[in-house]
């Protein structure tokens, strides 16, 4: 172990230019072993390319960055993990098919002795034996002869993890780790992550999540603009103080806070909600609250009774679910990840066969020629669409965004003028839409795929939300790797989306956001709505709803919706 | 997933296709003419030949452009498949029937010329589309990637045509007590292409403005119409578009039959122009050619043209090339190059971007190794 006096990673005078913008201005920061340090601020803030410095995969125009005191060679990311610092990305690097140890040792797999190590054998024994090790060493449950294609997102970043401590790594950054799981694999992440620093490691920790960060580090620095603003111990600061580092003095406090999820309160949310439909209502050309009063009483807008289908393996993953979904109204999907949530999204817009009854406004999806078998037939009835894998499902990255904003409606005024495209018009339109979404860089010609994950997902929203005819709004995972602003505006699309009479469904893993967006959550549980909730609904009903609970949960159901139902007229009367 | 990359990058519209193609051309020109100098011939007669049987006058100049429209119509169909993201190796199947069904329409019907031609090229365009909804079907019905469908049913369709129907059942001496010959019986002579500049002895015909026409309608379909666009979204995100409520299926089986359309007119076009029956003899490559006509073109309508007619003089010129002893293959020489060149970037550059990342995590991985020893004293 080195001295805790010395840092183990420390950065000192960062400044790194792309072009003449400053991306990171004179950062210093520093790790010290056995420390959790917590490193957030906006999409382009400047935390990736401070981290791509440290790990040599950047060379900065000013600064050094040092391991236990010695100085790193700039732009060598070898030497960056010799030095012992090891980075868990967003994005994991397995090999599907080979297994979790496989996965862990590739490319420094440990060879036999003897004549093994002349014809290069690998010692599979040892080096499963060494990963196991590892995995038991560190509290990480994982299955080391379990292909990793076959694991959850989480145990495929318990295994980036145990890959980085089998290198040997004292110094562990993690990029947005629970971005990706749900809240009880976040927990789990956290209390793992407070083990590493028991151990004498240093870790960085990114995120945009304030509560999640005060509760795991022990210092947080807040970078905006490629500058860092605010350096403070965890315990000496609130997740309010952090928020209006992390926004600026321009961050109004209702909006933020209620992204941030510094205040997932319902009437807090509602009052953030007033000002902020704005742009997109009026792109909407409705006025926002037409039809409160009349849904509590109208038929449901979406009834779904015992569905049931199976995921892309075959295997069963709706269960019999059923669901009520009224116009003008949020429902959240909660659950832990692989529960249906993706399958039922898919079954509602017409991606995926089932089987059971599905009505929409009374209308049978389900019927040979029903709006739920075809894409194209669930469109035309007013279902949107905002998926999670947005890349695949929801843009085409190598066309315009004039084009990815007319897809779906590319038959239509003012995209369309007969069997032509309406180029004046679909120009005007999409210049109509990329200001009122604030999508950057709002150029209809730039391509779509070479925007930022958070202006994808705008573009998304543009074009979903700003459909006149939307009846149901489908939006998975919303916000997933968004930054507060973007996520702010995309909530306030949905919202506006279900004051102008749309029925909103949201899945989302993380119960902040459900708790500030919905009007009722219900929790997903192997393909069946394990309970109905308020809200404002505690982790400690929620969790046990998330994990099958079931027993208490007919009660929390019945009580939960009623209370959810009460309190939204409450809140809007 | 490997495929689909090459193949976005591929069907990514380049950045400046003219541009890059222009230069590919260039450094096949003087690769080519470095090659004919290392057999020892005089390259620079050999080039200065090459350009006389291109372009120098009425004749080469109608030679150039008579095989420029045929390469510009299989080059168009090489593109038009790849706007929905498929690669239609079979231009060249498709081509051969459509030649067939001009040779047997333009024979059968007795019609005056302005519906005896187009007769024959609608009769070549049906069995060139119909040929390429084979693997269309294959490939949205039974999941057969359309590379090898494609390429197969090529040997069908020359076995199949040139095997067997125009040396059997179709040749023009079935029937008679005559020896066999091969080939099919003359069209007649109202489906003769007209000639626009008989007088000149250029061969040229009524196939120019034709090629030309169905260009431009092509371009004015891929880019300005719905379904053009519809097309384009099936090619550059199929599960974005079907999501969004295009059909795929649909939008393939549409694209495969234009495309196969489009070389069994390329075909019409030898037989009612130059040959006025399917003879007993019929390689030309055409079909194969269409994918350098439409690669080297950046898979656009317009580049197709300027690459088709770029090809067609170089055909035409290569004839000449023999005048001073150099093998007329030099000039396939510089077609293969130029497609070399303006493909490779873009089939190499992720693959060079992947292994370069690849490289990146081994040496990582190799030097964690020597840093888990420092770690653990």
């Amino acid at each position: 172990m080195s001295e805790s006096t010395q840092s183990a990673l420390e950065l000192r005078g960062i400044v790194k230019r792309f072009g003449g913008v400053a991306a990171v201005e004179d950062v210093s920061l520093a790790v010290a072993p056995g420390e959790v340090l917590a490193l957030i601020g906006e999409n382009g803030a400047g935390k990736s390319t401070l981290i791509q410095i440290a790990c040599g995969l950047y060379r900065s125009d000013a600064g050094e960055v040092r391991m236990n005191g010695a100085l790193l060679p700039a732009g060598e990311p070898s030497a960056a993990i010799a030095a012992g610092l090891g980075v868990v990305y967003q994005h994991f690097m397995l090999v599907g098919p080979l297994t979790v140890w496989e996965n862990v040792v590739l490319g420094r797999e440990p060879r036999r002795r003897g004549v093994g190590a002349a014809l290069g054998l690998v010692d599979r024994d040892r080096a499963r034996g060494e990963v196991a090790d590892c995995a038991k060493r560190a509290g990480l449950a994982i299955d080391v002869d379990a292909p990793a294609e076959s694991l959850s997102v989480a145990a495929q970043q318990r295994v980036e993890i145990i890959k980085q401590l089998w290198r040997g790594a004292r110094v562990l950054i993690l990029d947005e780790p629970t971005a990706v799981l749900s809240s009880s694999e976040a927990d789990e992440l956290l209390r793992t992550v407070r083990g590493l620093a028991a151990e004498g490691r240093g870790v960085i920790f990114i995120s945009h999540k304030l509560r999640e960060v005060l509760r795991v580090a022990d210092r947080v620095a807040v970078l905006r603009r490629g500058r860092l603003v605010m350096t403070a111990q965890a315990t000496e600061t609130t997740a309010e103080a952090l928020a209006e580092a992390v926004l600026g003095a321009a961050a109004r406090s209702a909006e933020g806070k209620a992204v941030l999820g510094v205040a997932p309160t319902r009437a807090a949310t509602t009052d953030a909600r007033a000002p902020s439909p704005g742009a997109a209502a009026e792109l909407i050309g409705r006025p926002p609250n037409l039809l409160q009063e009349a849904d509590t009483k109208s038929a449901p807008r979406l009834v779904a009774r015992d569905l049931v289908c199976t995921d892309n393996r075959g295997r069963p993953a709706l269960r019999g679910l059923n669901l009520e979904l009224r116009a003008g109204e949020i429902l959240g999907i909660a659950g832990v990840d692989g529960n249906g949530q993706t399958e039922l999204a898919e079954v509602l817009t017409g991606l995926r066969n089932c089987a059971g009854a599905l009505l929409l406004d009374g209308e049978d999806g389900l019927a040979p020629h029903g709006w739920a078998r075809d894409p194209a037939l669930a469109r035309a009835r007013g279902v949107v669409h905002l998926p999670a894998d947005r890349h695949r499902l929801a843009l085409c990255g190598l066309l315009s965004l004039e084009e990815n904003l007319s897809l779906g409606h590319q038959r239509e005024e003012p995209w369309a003028h007969g069997m032509f495209i309406d180029r004046a018009g679909r120009r005007a339109r999409a210049n109509e839409l990329l200001a009122a979404f604030d999508v950057r860089p709002a150029d209809p010609l730039a391509r779509a795929g070479d925007l930022s994950g958070g202006n994808q997902q705008k573009l998304v929203a543009a074009r979903e939300l700003s459909d006149l005819r939307a009846r149901l709004v489908i939006a998975v995972q919303p916000s997933r790797g968004l930054d507060f602003h973007a996520t702010s505006r995309v909530h306030s699309a949905l919202t506006a989306a279900r004051d102008a009479g749309a029925a909103v469904l949201v899945v989302s893993l993380d119960l902040d956001e459900l708790r500030a967006l919905a009007d009722r959550i219900a929790v997903l549980y192997e393909g069946r709505v394990a309970g109905l909730c308020a809200p404002d609904a505690s982790d400690a009903v929620l969790g046990p709803l998330m994990l099958g609970n079931t027993s208490a949960a007919a009660t929390i159901a019945q009580t939960g919706a009623q209370q959810g139902r009460a309190q939204t007229e409450a809140s809007r009367g | 997933m490997a495929s689909s990359t090459w193949r976005q990058s591929l069907f990514a519209p380049a950045r400046a296709p003219l541009w890059s193609a222009l230069f590919a051309i260039l450094c096949a020109l003087t690769i080519c003419f470095i090659a004919i100098l290392a057999t020892g011939k005089d390259a620079v007669n050999g080039y200065a030949d090459l350009l006389q049987g291109a372009l120098g006058g009425a004749r080469p100049l109608g030679e150039s452009a008579l095989k420029g429209s045929v390469l510009v119509l299989t080059g168009l169909s090489v593109t038009v498949a790849f706007t929905v993201g498929l690669f239609n190796i079979g231009a060249e199947g498709q081509f051969i029937w459509g030649a067939l069904a001009a040779a047997v329409v333009g024979n059968a019907l007795p019609l005056p010329a302005f519906l005896a031609i187009p007769a024959a090229l609608g009769a070549a365009a049906l069995a060139g589309g119909l040929w390429a909804l084979i693997p269309a079907w294959l490939k949205t019905a039974r999941g057969v990637h359309e590379v090898i469908s494609t390429i197969l049913l090529n040997w069908v369709a020359i076995d199949l045509v040139n095997g067997w129907l125009v040396s059997g059942p179709l040749s023009v001496a079935t029937g008679s007590a005559d020896v066999s010959v091969a080939g099919t019986a003359a069209i007649r002579d109202e489906a003769f292409l007209p000639r626009l500049f008989a007088q000149s002895g250029s061969r040229l015909d009524l196939g120019l403005p034709i090629a030309l026409a169905i260009a431009a309608l092509v371009w004015l379909f891929l880019t300005r119409t719905r379904r053009g666009f519809e097309w384009r979204c099936v090619g550059a995100g199929p599960d974005a578009a079907r999501a969004q409520g295009i059909p795929n299926a649909r939008c393939i089986a549409e694209a495969m039959f234009l495309s196969g359309a489009l070389a069994g007119v390329a075909g019409a076009l030898i037989i009612l122009g130059t040959e006025h029956r399917y003879p007993g003899v019929f390689r030309t490559g055409y079909g194969f050619d269409g994918i350098a006509v439409a690669l080297v073109g950046g898979v656009t309508a317009p580049g197709a043209v300027l690459a088709g007619f770029f090809f067609g003089a170089l055909r035409a010129g290569s004839t000449r090339l023999q005048l001073v002893g150099i093998h007329p293959s030099f000039a396939e020489l510089i077609q293969g190059l130029a497609v070399l060149l303006v493909a490779a970037p873009r089939i190499f550059a992720p693959l060079l971007a992947r292994l370069r990342g690849r490289a990146s995590v081994s040496a990582t991985a190799g030097v964690g190794a020597s840093s888990e020893v420092g770690g653990a004293t």
